[in-house]
């Protein structure tokens, strides 16, 4: 049984299409990045799936509970952090996670253990008697992580949590999620930093226009093709650059790019590594004194560009190929 | 560091109302009142004392403490209720509290118990100013004791009343409720130093049926209001998953059928009834005809498992202004058969052509609101906001030019704007117009409305159907293999 489960999902707002028949599984125990521009249905979706919207059509089921048809059995699975949330007035953090305590049915000696155990783990105890209104956004975002772990769910959804933070608050948060994910619970989160994205999940869901366009791994999309169907390789030799831009010419299906110091950016037209393999022989069967021949990552911006530029331009979002097992690094 | 200082309210208490005190407590609009209130009634009460040779001290001192707490609990106390949901929604917490067991209901409720809560520790404070004027002598006890207990249920029902409406978006109709505030805050101290006190006061010890039975009769008023007030801001908070709507639907109807029999099998003053229906159908429709038509599958399974029953209860009772327009046709169709009853028990004339001229103006005054906001509303969640805004234009547009005809002597331009019903209560007290052709007018204008009304709603719960059968399907039992 998944942790999450959405089904043809559609969400209509009068006759603007929010969620567009969207359809994924996430296992328990992953941590799984949501990525989209902006109005491209993210945040519907995970409201949805926080049991805070409901679909016009299609099902969302949390720990195979159906969202819409019970609710209350859901909430007590999420951990639910929304992209912006006020604060109380006159109310300090501590009481702040005292109410929250209280209102998910915790009582005396139990209620502050766990209160103890969230603001221990979320180091907000320093910051127990500050009135939560006069948090930096940081400090907010960490108080709001403890209050969506106070029932101590098993799926965590989070909207956008490092939206607007300082890079420290930023590595901060990504280290308590870290931690999280190690704990065994199953993350979903949203965000526009891919590259961070990139480092924590193991599945990166891009979502367009409503619709789900890609759900891999972060390394496949770095190794994924470019725009062209190209994949780019990053060649150096013991000698003068030039030896392969001259080779290049003559060479089917092999593109040279861009010059470098030892070498140059090369396009091979195939996604099949063994063909690569080809081209690598063959450059050393022609006398090129090859130091080092290697796949170029993409970073997560642009593989996300790609996929988006795929679609705008009527080509098929297609899945990356597999990983390879190793990588293609030869020492002459 | 260990956790210690978590223990200043108990387990027992609601974790709203909690909540709500923590903050209240410390809010600088709280403190300050309190604070004033004290020093100001300290003060006035030794300046009293100081002339207490005079005969009219004690009234006076009574009349001093009452009016403070009544713009304490009458104005201020409920005034800080105008922000309680909205905050909530702006700031996004509405939701992470509804992810908890705390439900719309406990919410709402508890936001109102904190203020009223608040509003009794002043009310207790007050306790040794009144042992104070007791020795100024001339008290009327049991009188003024029941007018202090009605100033704070009225604060209840104000509060109720402000909370309510807080979940509304827009500024201009939560100020509304103020209005009404400022006319009690204009009323009591003229009831109070206008030499009406000792009445006043005389009849508050409900010694005569009459005086028991206005007292019953007011504090039955206020809680229906606070209530449905209440009630109105848990549905506008409420996930669509939560159905508040037809218990409130139920307890309307029933109160409705109540005075229905009651005009129809007991001889009772003809002006009751419809003052009844008026205070029963307005809060009950102006909820049912503004809700947004939301519909889950929970929602309506209930209705299905009661069969036949359920299927038809849901076309009156479901949650949605759909719903809501068939279900106050239904309230109206009972409220004019109540009228007619009553007119069969009373002497011949009573209930004429006037009578039923107002009834029905006022039924199209809510009725010309939601027709226009049923067409005018893009979105369901300002539905609410869209109906109070036809509404006051309604009013404005039935005093305006009330004024301007009276005072250019040409009432029959009033005519040109029959379309809003309201408008004929005014032309009713002129001579030159036939009440007769009016109430046939107005009539059609109703019916006319009603009709375009119930077309539309039919119309959009169509839209239910697709939901409906969600439901059947899932409640069917699995075909044999």
């Amino acid at each position: 049984m998944s942790a999450l489960k959405v089904q043809n999902l559609y969400r209509y707002f009068g006759n603007l299409q929010a969620v567009n028949g969207v359809t994924f599984e996430i296992p328990h125990g992953s941590v799984c990045g949501f990525v989209g521009s902006n109005g491209a249905g993210k945040t519907t979706t995970m409201r949805i799936l926080a049991s805070l919207d409901y679909p016009t059509l299609g099902s969302a089921e949390v720990c195979g509970i159906n969202v819409v048809h019970h609710p209350s059995e859901v909430r007590k699975l999420i951990g639910w952090m929304p992209d912006h949330f006020g604060n109380y007035e006159h109310m300090t953090v501590l009481e702040y996670l005292d109410f929250y305590a209280r209102a998910l049915g915790y009582k005396g000696k139990e209620r502050r253990q766990r209160i103890q155990e969230v603001m221990d783990f979320t180091d907000l105890v320093p910051l127990a008697d500050r009135f939560s209104n006069k948090l930096s956004k940081g400090m907010t975002q960490r108080l709001g992580l403890g209050r969506a772990l106070l029932h101590d769910p098993q799926v965590l959804i989070m909207d956008e949590p490092a939206a607007g933070l300082d890079p420290k608050a930023r590595v901060e948060l990504k280290h308590l999620i870290r931690v999280l994910a190690k704990e065994g619970k199953t993350i979903f989160i949203s965000s526009h930093i891919l590259s961070e994205l990139g480092e924590m999940c193991d599945s990166l869901l891009f979502i367009n226009n409503g619709r789900i366009v890609h759900h891999g791994d972060a390394e496949t999309l770095r190794r994924g093709s470019d725009t062209q169907g190209g994949v780019l390789y990053d060649v150096q030799v013991d000698g003068k650059p030039d030896l392969v831009s001259d080779w290049c010419v003559l060479q089917p299906n092999v593109e040279f790019l861009e010059a470098r110091k030892q070498g140059g950016r090369i396009r091979i037209d195939t996604e099949d590594p063994t063909k690569a393999a080809d081209v690598l022989a063959r450059m050393v069967k022609d006398g090129l004194r090859i130091t080092e021949f290697h796949r170029e990552q993409r970073n997560l911006e642009d593989a996300f560009i790609d996929i988006i530029g795929r679609l705008e331009a009527g080509k098929p979002a297609v899945a990356p190929p597999p990983m390879p097992q190793e990588e293609l690094i030869v020492d002459s | 560091m260990p956790i210690t200082h978590l223990t200043d309210f108990s387990d027992r208490l609601s974790p709203m109302l909690v909540k709500e005190l923590r903050q209240g407590m410390r809010a600088r609009s709280f403190t300050l009142l309190f604070l004033v209130f004290q020093i100001l009634l300290g003060t006035i009460l030794l300046t009293a004392s100081a002339v207490s040779s005079s005969d009219s001290a004690g009234s006076f001192a009574s009349g001093v403490i009452f009016t403070m707490f009544a713009i304490a609990a009458l104005f201020i106390q409920p005034m800080r209720g105008i922000t309680a949901l909205s905050t909530e929604i702006t700031g996004n917490t509405i939701e992470m509290m509804v992810l908890t067991r705390l439900n719309a209901s406990r919410i709402v409720f508890g936001k109102w118990i904190a203020i009223v809560s608040q509003t009794g520790l002043i009310l207790i404070t007050i306790i040794p100013y009144l042992i104070l004027r007791y020795f100024f002598g001339g008290m009327i006890l049991l009188g003024e004791l029941v007018f202090l207990a009605l100033i704070f249920l009225s604060s209840m029902s104000l509060t109720a009343i402000m909370v309510g409406f807080s979940g509304t978006n827009a500024k201009l109709i939560r100020s509304i409720p103020i209005l009404g505030v400022v006319v009690l805050i204009n009323v009591i101290p003229s009831l109070l130093f206008r030499g009406g006190f000792n009445t006043f006061m005389t009849a508050c010890t409900m010694s005569d049926w009459d005086s028991l039975l206005g007292v019953v009769a007011y504090i039955c008023f206020i809680a229906y209001l606070g209530w449905c007030a209440l009630s109105h801001g848990i549905s506008s908070i409420a996930p669509a998953a939560e159905n508040h709507s037809t218990l409130r639907r139920l307890i309307a109807l029933g109160l409705v059928c109540i005075t229905a029999a009651i005009g129809f099998f007991y001889k009772v003053d003809a002006h009751i009834p419809p003052i009844m229906f008026a205070i029963i159908l307005l809060p009950a429709t102006l909820t049912a005809l503004t809700e947004p038509s939301f519909l889950l599958p929970p929602v309506y399974k209930p209705f299905l498992k009661r069969g036949l029953i359920g299927r038809i209860a849901s076309v009156f009772l479901l949650p949605g202004w759909p719903t809501g327009v068939i279900y106050t046709t239904l309230l109206i169709v009972i409220s004019v058969m109540g009228i007619a009853g009553t007119s069969t028990r009373t002497p011949a004339g009573v209930i004429n052509d006037e009578y039923w001229t107002v009834s029905l103006a006022l039924t199209g005054g809510i009725l010309l609101p939601a027709l226009l906001s049923a067409y005018f509303s893009k979105q369901e969640t300002r539905r609410f906001t869209n109906f109070m805004i036809f509404l006051l234009a309604s009013v404005v547009l039935t005093i305006i030019p009330t004024m301007f005809t009276d005072m250019y002597h040409h009432p029959s331009y009033l005519w040109l704007l029959i379309w809003n019903p309201p408008i004929c209560m005014p032309m009713l007290s002129n001579g030159d117009i036939d009440k007769s052709h009016l109430l046939t007018t107005v009539m059609t204008v109703d019916l006319i409305i009603l009709f375009l009304l119930l077309v539309t709603a039919i119309r959009a719960f169509r839209g239910y159907r697709e939901i409906m059968l969600q439901a059947e399907q899932e409640l069917a039992p699995p075909a044999a293999s």
